[in-house]
């Protein structure tokens, strides 16, 4: 009898172990095979986080990494870090427009220092002068749209919310104007994204979606439909070259607007608990659309089809596979082409498209 | 490793090993006039064994017959092993074992074989060698990717018998651990090992 149930409980162990096998990826030894080393060694820590990359072309060709100290390469050097415009400032935003690396300080007490600019190569810092931003602290920076750089700070009111500005010509002292919304984001609510479809701007600030006309920002109208699932806030946006929209939710949630029309079918719940952070728009490259999460790597978009998708990277690239995302930054100036992923407390990552594959290092 | 290189190594480790020790205990016969004692089995007697020791990755192998290197580095090797004599040469028991190396991406595979062998003893008090073939499953582990492969190992041991309950020696071990994928059969694979372990064995 005893016999017996040694045997039924070795049963139900081998099931569970057969169980455990996961078809949709590659068997361990073929995995092992194929392993090639990760580490490039530019010069940064393999656990730091990294919030933002963004690359400056022309004579002075270079990355920027935010990763609270700011670094700088070429394209071919190590990383070497930036000095801050204040001693022991931290950076986590960064953009160029106009020709300019514009970066968001703070202090390590988290204390905003608000909206600085520089020449990406001379480096001499210069503070954004005007009233609504002042020594905010900047959550967000992107250039979006024909000709303008959107700010998103907390307000210097104290009371805690965040809000979105814009200008054309943040050099020029008080040029920064605020961008109206019907019912203003509050209860500390970040702006995540901003995006511009070619006819308006789409803005999410926590589980709200706005859209406003092109021609005037002062009016962003929310939009009820689509909407995350039990207030969740939305994850990121992005206008593909396909000229599709892309909206993200931390619910696991993908949705896509094609021809003006948010379409329901399209929206999915993907491998729940799936929170999913910015796009990547990569169909120049390998015709995909790329999403970040937060701890599940990122998820590939076959084709930009939302419904056909499948993640990444391959599970053996363990830091990266089980990452939480901040940024992806495609670079098609180089050959090959270059991917860039910035990392919570898993460092800087970049890949190279070759045969066919994006293949990772960590830098 | 080229894999030429791996079956010489193991001809030579087993034809060099074994004459030297038999050769050893003749000597050791030669020159002891009395009689000496010598370890008889019989039918029920038992064996525990504890080996720990280097794991060795050899190569990996399609179906289709080629070879590929397999990115680990030299690992750690131990089992547990439970064996019933059927006779003086005759053995059979249960072996687990476990094993783990790191690839160059730094993660670590597992390996947990569990399995029924059969050995052959050879006498030359006061040593013993087992040859012996296991078989069974062998749970593989790497990151999020969990198999249970089949896995035969075939090897052979060399003990010292320092009285009649205790024993020491080495263990010189093959680990095939076959790795079908039914989804892509193309990605199938067979995985090579060394294992070579120092053991203490109890009789009783």
């Amino acid at each position: 009898m005893k016999s017996l149930k040694y045997l039924f409980f070795v049963s139900i162990l081998i099931f569970l172990m057969a169980a455990c096998t996961d078809k949709s990826l590659s068997p361990i030894f073929f995995t092992l095979e194929t392993e090639r080393s990760l580490t490039e060694d530019r010069g940064l820590e393999d656990g730091m986080t990294v919030h933002e990359v963004v690359k400056v072309g022309g004579a002075g060709t270079r990355y920027f990494a935010a990763g609270n100290t700011l670094y700088t390469r070429t394209e071919t050097g190590n990383w070497t870090p930036v000095s801050p415009p204040v001693a022991g400032a931290l950076c986590n935003t960064i953009e160029i427009f106009g020709g300019d690396l514009y970066a968001g300080f703070f202090t390590k007490d988290g204390t905003g220092l608000g909206l600085y600019y520089t020449d990406p190569v001379a480096i001499s810092w210069n503070q954004v002068s005007d009233a609504d931003i002042d020594n905010g602290q900047i959550n967000l920076l992107k250039a979006v749209g024909p000709t303008y750089l959107f700010v998103s700070s907390l307000k210097t009111d104290g009371s805690g919310d965040y809000f979105l500005y814009y200008s054309s010509n943040p050099t020029v002292a008080d040029t920064i104007d605020p961008v109206t919304f019907d019912t203003d984001p509050s209860g500390s609510i970040p702006i995540i994204d901003i995006e511009y479809d070619g006819a308006a701007y789409w803005v999410i600030a926590g589980p709200l979606l706005y859209m406003g006309p092109e021609n005037n920002l002062q009016i962003q109208a929310t939009v009820s439909d689509p909407a995350t699932d039990g207030g969740k806030p939305f994850g990121g946006l992005l206008y593909s070259s396909g000229n599709i929209l892309y909206l993200s939710g931390k619910d696991g949630k993908l949705w896509s607007r094609s021809a003006g029309v948010w379409s329901g079918a399209t929206s999915i719940s993907v491998d729940g608990g799936v929170q999913f952070t910015q796009f990547v728009d990569v169909t120049t490259v390998s015709g995909n659309i790329l999403v970040g999460t937060e701890g599940k790597g990122y998820y590939r978009l076959i084709l930009g089809d939302q419904t056909n998708y499948e993640r990444r990277p391959d599970y053996n690239i363990s830091a990266l596979y089980n990452g939480a995302i901040n940024c992806l930054f495609l670079d098609t100036s180089v050959t090959p082409e270059a991917l860039f992923a910035g990392t919570m407390n898993a460092g800087l990552w970049r890949a190279d498209y070759i045969s066919g594959e994006w293949l990772w290092v960590q830098e | 490793m080229p894999k030429k290189l791996i079956y010489i190594l193991l001809v030579v480790l087993l034809f060099l090993y074994l004459p030297c020790s038999v050769a050893l205990a003749q000597d050791q016969g030669e020159e002891q006039t009395e009689e000496q004692p010598f370890t008889v089995y019989t039918l029920g007697q038992q064996t525990l064994s504890l080996s720990a020791g280097l794991y060795i990755p050899l190569f990996f192998q399609s179906f289709d017959g080629d070879y590929s290197k397999t990115n680990l580095g030299l690992g750690g090797a131990g089992s547990l092993q439970w064996g019933l004599h059927l006779s003086n040469n005759w053995m059979v028991g249960v072996e687990v074992g476990g094993m783990f190396s790191k690839s160059i991406q730094e993660n670590t595979l597992y390996q947990l074989p569990i399995t029924v062998k059969g050995s052959y003893i050879v006498h030359f008090f006061p040593f013993e060698f087992p040859i012996f073939i296991g078989t069974g499953m062998d749970i593989v582990k790497y990151t999020d990717q969990v198999h249970l492969n089949w896995i035969i190992k075939p090897g052979f041991s060399s003990i010292w018998k320092y009285n009649a309950n205790w024993g020491f020696g080495l263990n010189v071990v093959y680990w095939w651990v076959l790795q079908p994928w039914s989804t892509q059969p193309d990605l199938g694979r067979m995985g090579n090992f060394l294992e070579i372990t120092a053991t203490a064995q109890y009789n009783f």
